[in-house]
């Protein structure tokens, strides 16, 4: 503010002061019942899991105080350890699926006859419900099913291992799966992020004499760095916790329990077993990792957007 | 310029690509078409006498329907609440 003008207070000025003194309270009103609703069907699910991690046995039943007990013994429980490492290992899809993508979409905006057919055609997979491919998948992947037979008959039987019931092939097998229904989805998000790219930056790189090979690895895969980011976050929390589907349907946990993943030990304590504290300690731990992963997302996806 | 090599090598993949995604559905397609006898049989085989008999059983003796209204009535109504409340 500049010098000090002596203006008299008009009526006018002092009802606009007073009133913007006063903090409008309708705004809160309108948005009460959608905040009603948020809070009975994920906050309240979420304090209960948190609540039920310091108890014993299942509701319905008595259930007895245990403090941090369930997490001590989770922590030190040999199939927990198995699980997460498995949810490590498919974690080792992401970035075979993003480089994958990456190279379909760089090869489609060469501007190939039928892109958009080929491009729909490798999208089909990713919205087909997961435990109608589980199941198709448990009939190819069979000890004796289609892909062994084919193998056998082109005569590369050495390659024909029981993918799902040995403990070696069992969780990359789940892997292939999850790259098979994703990798349409990147070719799709890549293919968009790479068509709204400015002509005139990869026009410019070729009058200064780029290669093909130059302008796809300096020009254009920097520029849309956001983009790669974002789908390489959304992918990692995607095999962290949605791939519950595709544990049961093909192995229902692997040959004993070489392939369960967290999502399966908390469905096994809590469903099979009936200790619902011990799955909802679980939960409550897959819940903070996710949410790391989650607030990465989001500020993955602010720089995204304005890639 | 692009050397004619590298375009049909980046055409195999995209076709490698496509058949990869595909077959699985087909495989589905063709499968519901065998009866459970010729399935054992050939498992990979083009259906020689395609069968309309396991539409029929999912169709008229299986609470299929009653499973297909079920998941359109979810998803119509999570749909319709989450925007909502989303707006």
């Amino acid at each position: 503010m500049g010098q000090r003008i002596a203006l008299p207070r008009t009526r006018a000025l002092t009802a606009s002061g007073a009133r913007r003194r006063r903090r409008a309270l309708w705004p809160y009103g309108f948005v009460a019942p959608a905040i009603a609703v948020l809070a009975l069907v994920f906050v309240y699910p979420i304090v209960q899991v948190v609540r039920y991690s310091f108890y014993a046995g299942s509701p319905g039943e008595a259930m007895t105080y245990v403090g941090l007990a369930n997490y001590r013994n989770v922590v030190a429980d040999p199939v927990f350890r198995h699980s997460v490492l498995n949810n490590v290992k498919l974690l080792a899809t992401v970035p075979v699926m993003t480089a994958l993508a990456l190279a379909v979409a760089l090869l489609l905006n060469g501007g190939i006859k039928g892109w958009r057919q080929f491009r729909a055609i490798v999208f089909l997979p990713y919205i087909l419900p997961a435990a109608a491919v589980g199941l198709t998948f448990s009939y190819l992947l069979q000890r004796n099913g289609v892909i062994n037979a084919f193998l056998h008959d082109v005569g590369l039987a050495s390659l024909a291992p029981d993918w799902l019931g040995s403990t070696r092939w069992v969780v990359p097998s789940i892997g292939g799966v999850i790259i098979w229904q994703q990798l349409g989805f990147g070719v799709v998000v890549f293919t968009a992020a790479l068509l709204a790219l400015p002509g005139e930056v990869s026009e410019a790189a070729r009058l200064d004499g780029a290669t093909s090979w130059q302008l796809q690895r300096l020009i254009l895969i920097p520029q849309i760095r956001g983009i790669v980011e974002f789908f390489v976050v959304l992918e990692a929390i995607t095999v962290l916790s949605q791939v519950f589907n595709y544990v049961y349907v093909l192995t229902g946990g692997g040959p004993g329990n070489a392939s369960s993943v967290m999502e399966f030990y908390i469905w096994k304590n809590g469903f099979s077993l009936g200790s619902v504290g011990v799955a909802s300690t679980v939960a409550v731990m897959l819940l903070g990792v996710a949410g790391v992963l989650i607030f990465v997302y989001m500020r993955v996806r602010a720089r995204a957007a304005s890639a | 310029m692009r050397r004619r090599g590298s375009v049909a090598a980046g055409q195999a993949v995209l076709v490698a690509i496509a058949v990869v995604s595909l077959y699985p559905v087909w495989f589905v397609v063709q499968t519901a078409l065998k009866t459970n006898q010729r399935y054992t049989l050939s498992p990979t085989g083009l259906p020689t006498q395609p069968t309309l008999e396991n539409l029929r059983q999912v169709l008229f003796d299986l609470p299929v329907p009653r499973g297909a209204l079920n998941s359109a009535i979810v998803t119509v109504a999570s749909v319709a609440i989450a925007t909502a409340v989303a707006m």
